[in-house]
């Protein structure tokens, strides 16, 4: 008879006293001991097989032909799989401090247990506060008070109720008064950062009290304010409104930085996805590296973005500029404006004032404004190019191309001449503004811009004009625009 | 006889003792010593040594 072994049973045996003394001790930590010991259980379970099956051999008895059957191997990977599993489940934030990859799985490892925050203290009327968060969100609003008012909830993940207490008590949230700064902590850097602390703060402060704002990871949402605001994090989405002074943000990275309705300067540092800026009254600076979308409306007076691709400043925003990871659309913008950028395509509406555009790879529309024209001057590398000139601007154009088609769709003035594999087309219409366009290799075409007129639009709207005075246009109407101008103009679109 | 005997106990060994190796070296890795994904190579050593001493023990047991 073959010897059977007692691994299965002391196995057995193992499970019920843990889950007995889990059950009689909830205090003892036994997920995050198993995490971190597990392979001790295949270590004793090893030397069990081994000293059992040396037993029988010495006995003299039969030893079955593999010292672990099958089904021991199965469990054994099973169990390699999940201990792995619980250990970089239960390390990973202490492996990757300031990294916060949240992979779907690893956040199941514990529990939550949740904690309220009320605290309240009377700060005065423009006390400096001072935000030290470190994960979780914040939300700071102004209200004519003298005092600092905190609500909201402390997360704590851990494994048992005993060991969240613990961290509770370790890192509370706090307002202390340093001289003229009132701080409000989270105290997060006290404990392991294994501990998966999050805090999320609803904050009434006095409308005149200046914010600085200190995060690791998590969104700050500010409004109502009548002094600076500052904040710095590592990775947080900022969005700001209704600031009468001036706002600061510097991210290690970011989802968004939203600030609507700021009457100071804003100034924006770092790396991230979109930045969205609307209405601020005073001069607006952007610089890093931004993988989104910026959007920037109403900003009255100079906007400078410093990016990883691009260039711009604008004296003044009317309408809107939007720079998109392949596209920069800069619509109704007073210049002087300067921009220069790598594989973007471009495109200039309504600008008034001077322009200084340089681009490498990218097509290029541009139309500048019937009042107030400046003087332009655009170097393109590579891309096509269409330029839409009203049709009653006055100008002085030379705009060339070494390499390309050239098309003149405005006419009259303006003269095509090629030179080579390019070409040019060049015209005064009066004592105007200089425009100058070189472009190294693309199709180059000029045309006449009307209002309503979208630069995108197919020619024919160009011919559009020609249609009152000819005959009622009872024919299919592709077949005027064709006829009807040269029938019309004296001199049509020279060659 | 012994060497059938000897040569069916090592073969009920390797199991156990391959099992302690890989149970070790997680053990390693999770103190803070080197990696698993770097120590694993001694699996195959382990398992290479006690092919070799299966091959010789039945010799050892004739002689």
């Amino acid at each position: 008879m073959r010897p059977r072994s007692i691994v299965g049973p002391l196995i057995l045996i193992a499970i019920g006293t843990l889950f007995f003394v889990r059950n009689l001790y909830p205090q003892i930590e036994f997920f995050g001991m198993f995490s971190q010991y597990w392979p001790v259980i295949l270590i004793v379970w090893g030397f069990l097989r081994l000293i059992e099956v040396l037993t029988w051999h010495f006995r003299g008895q039969t030893i079955t032909r593999a010292g672990v059957s099958g089904g021991e191997w199965t469990l054994v990977v099973l169990l390699c799989i999940f201990g792995s599993l619980f250990y970089w489940g239960s390390n990973w934030s202490m492996r990757w401090p300031g990294r916060n990859i949240r992979v779907s799985g690893v956040e199941i490892f514990g529990e939550q247990f949740d904690y309220p925050v009320t605290l309240e203290k009377q700060v005065g009327r423009t006390p400096r506060v001072v935000l030290e968060m470190g994960r979780g969100n914040v939300r700071v609003s102004g209200a004519d008070t003298d005092m600092v008012k905190i609500t909201g909830h402390q997360t704590i993940r851990a494994y048992e109720q005993g060991d969240a207490d613990r961290t509770h008590k370790q890192a509370p949230v706090e307002i202390v008064t340093m001289g003229d700064q009132t701080v409000i902590r989270t105290n997060s850097d006290k404990v392991d950062s294994s501990r998966r602390l999050s805090t999320d703060l609803e904050i009434v402060v006095p409308r005149n009290a200046r914010i600085d704002g200190r995060g690791k990871n998590g969104d700050f949402d500010i409004h109502d304010i009548n002094a600076d605001v500052e904040i710095n994090s590592d990775n947080a989405g900022v969005r700001v409104q209704n600031l009468t002074g001036g706002l600061k943000v510097d991210l290690r990275r970011s989802d968004i930085v939203r600030a609507v309705n700021v009457k100071g300067n804003v100034e924006v540092k770092g790396r991230g996805q979109d930045v969205d800026l609307d209405s601020i009254d005073g001069t607006a600076v952007v610089n890093g590296a931004y993988s989104g979308e910026l959007t920037f409306k109403n900003i009255s007076k100079p906007l400078r973005f410093d990016g990883v691709q691009s260039d711009l400043r604008v004296e003044k925003t009317v309408g809107s500029v939007r720079i998109a990871m392949g596209r920069i659309a800069l619509d109704n913008v007073q210049g002087p404006t300067r921009l220069s950028t790598r594989s973007r395509d471009v495109q200039v509406r309504d600008f008034s004032g001077s322009l200084d555009l340089t681009m490498e790879r990218g097509d290029l529309e541009l139309r500048p404004s019937v009042n107030n024209p400046g003087k332009v001057d655009v170097r393109t590398t590579n891309g096509d190019v269409i330029l839409s000139l009203p049709a009653n601007a006055k100008f002085d154009l030379v705009a060339t191309t070494n390499r390309g088609e050239v098309e003149n769709g405005f006419g009259a003035p303006l003269h095509r001449e090629t030179e080579g594999k390019g070409g040019s087309i060049r015209g005064t219409t009066g004592a105007g503004p200089q425009i100058r366009v070189t472009a190294e290799r693309g199709a180059l075409t000029v045309r006449r811009a009307h209002d309503g007129d979208l630069p995108s639009a197919p020619p024919p709207p160009t011919a559009a004009p020609a249609l009152p005075k000819a005959p009622p246009p009872t024919a299919p109407s592709p077949v005027l625009p064709k006829t009807a101008p040269a029938a019309k103009v004296p001199a049509p679109v020279s060659q | 006889m012994n060497a059938t005997r000897n040569t069916s106990l090592m073969c009920a060994i390797r199991g156990p003792i391959l099992m302690i190796t890989v149970g070790t070296l997680f053990a390693i890795d999770h103190m803070g010593g080197p990696r698993f994904s770097s120590t694993w190579p001694a699996i195959l050593i382990v398992v290479g040594v006690l092919k070799l001493l299966e091959r010789v023990t039945p010799r050892a047991a004739q002689s």
